[in-house]
């Protein structure tokens, strides 16, 4: 329960929507409490945001599959999705400034504030949005269907 | 402003923040850095139903494992087994006792009404960190609504006759989506068709024919 403010935060950050967010950190817990995933101390959090982030983008997927006006290949099995997921998101993070990758990670691997980013950071919050703007939409870029 | 302008207000601002005045990024950012209200969210995560139809059994199992859950996963694994282990025994004590019962009864006394109900039995266990799901004599709906939720899919019945089928099977959590449907549409009377996150349930006339 400690880590679900975090989570619900990353998951705004990508979905906006209340009830699809409080979905995607239920289901994650739910995973847990039910799967057997036994998590190793001191990583908890890291694998929470991580799933939080994966589920939110192959949320994002889906709609851009629904939208798309053509059918779209799948990318295999839900686990092979998983790691395409990971490894876009790895592929993009990598490619952007050092000040935006640590802004992603504040962000969406701490789940700070934009409040605590811009104070860490020493920038506006303002700074921040326009920042954490450019990531999303850079990431978003490579689950749109004309991109696939 | 009804929910999906916020939603695309949002993405708007996200895209084209230039559009938007501070004060504007200012109010959106303050209401996603909102703080839901933790402990609400985790109560409805726990009270979420159970995949499967919900017995009482289950629902004390389930209590258990929540109960514990913070005193470590190993002695939740532990508790949990003792407990199945302790269910079992009362259930064939219970057994045996209405089988020995059932033969002193003479025929007169028995009810010409009297329903047997089938039973269906749902039980999971997990090794290595791999959930392993029997069914036994469980209705293809119910079986299909765990599975949906699992793999994150929507399940469609095209006709209603399939949906009231019941089956013994064993399944993964570590299974693909595909490799389960292989194993499902093994069973006759029913075809189970993919598309993306949908599955269509359809009877199988070719397999009707086989039987």
């Amino acid at each position: 329960m400690q880590h679900y403010v975090k989570m619900h935060r990353v998951a705004r950050t990508l979905l906006y929507d209340v009830q699809e967010s409080e979905d995607v950190c239920q289901d994650i817990f739910e995973s847990l409490l039910r799967g057997g995933t036994v998590l190793v101390a001191g990583t908890e959090e890291h694998y929470l945001m991580s799933s939080v982030r994966n589920r939110c983008l192959k949320r994002l997927r889906h709609e851009a599959i629904k939208q798309a006006p053509f059918p779209l290949p799948r990318w295999g099995s839900d686990s092979e999705e998983d790691d395409r997921v990971s490894d876009i998101e790895e592929y993009v993070v990598s490619h952007l400034s050092t000040q935006e990758q640590r802004i992603f990670g504040l962000r969406f691997t701490e789940g700070c504030s934009y409040e605590e980013i811009a104070a860490k950071e020493g920038i506006s919050k303002v700074a921040v949005w326009k920042h954490l703007s450019h990531i999303v939409t850079t990431i978003k870029k490579q689950f749109n269907p004309s991109s696939l | 402003m009804n929910p999906m302008d916020d939603k695309q207000l949002f993405h708007d601002m996200q895209e084209h923040p230039e559009k938007y005045s501070d004060e504007q990024l200012e109010a959106m950012m303050a209401e996603l850095d909102r703080e839901p209200d933790a402990e609400e969210a985790w109560q409805k995560t726990l009270s979420r139903p159970l995949p499967c139809r919900e017995r009482s059994e289950y629902k004390w199992q389930h209590k258990l494992l929540l109960s514990l859950q913070g005193r470590g996963r190993e002695r939740v694994r532990i508790a949990a087994i003792l407990v199945a282990a302790a269910f079992l025994g009362i259930m064939s004590l219970a057994s045996y006792k209405a089988f020995t019962i059932g033969r002193g009864t003479p025929k007169s006394l028995a009810k010409p009404d009297t329903t047997v109900v089938e039973t269906e039995r749902y039980y999971y266990d997990v090794q290595d960190g791999d959930t392993i799901f029997r069914f036994e004599n469980v209705r293809l709906d119910s079986i299909l609504a765990i599975v949906g939720r699992h793999y994150d899919c929507q399940v469609v019945f095209k006709e209603k006759a399939p949906q009231g089928l019941r089956l013994y099977m064993t399944c993964r959590t570590s299974q693909t989506l595909n490799e389960f449907l292989e194993t499902l549409n093994m069973f006759d009377g029913f075809n189970v068709r993919r598309e993306f996150y949908m599955l269509y349930v359809e009877t199988d006339e070719k397999k009707e024919g086989k039987r």
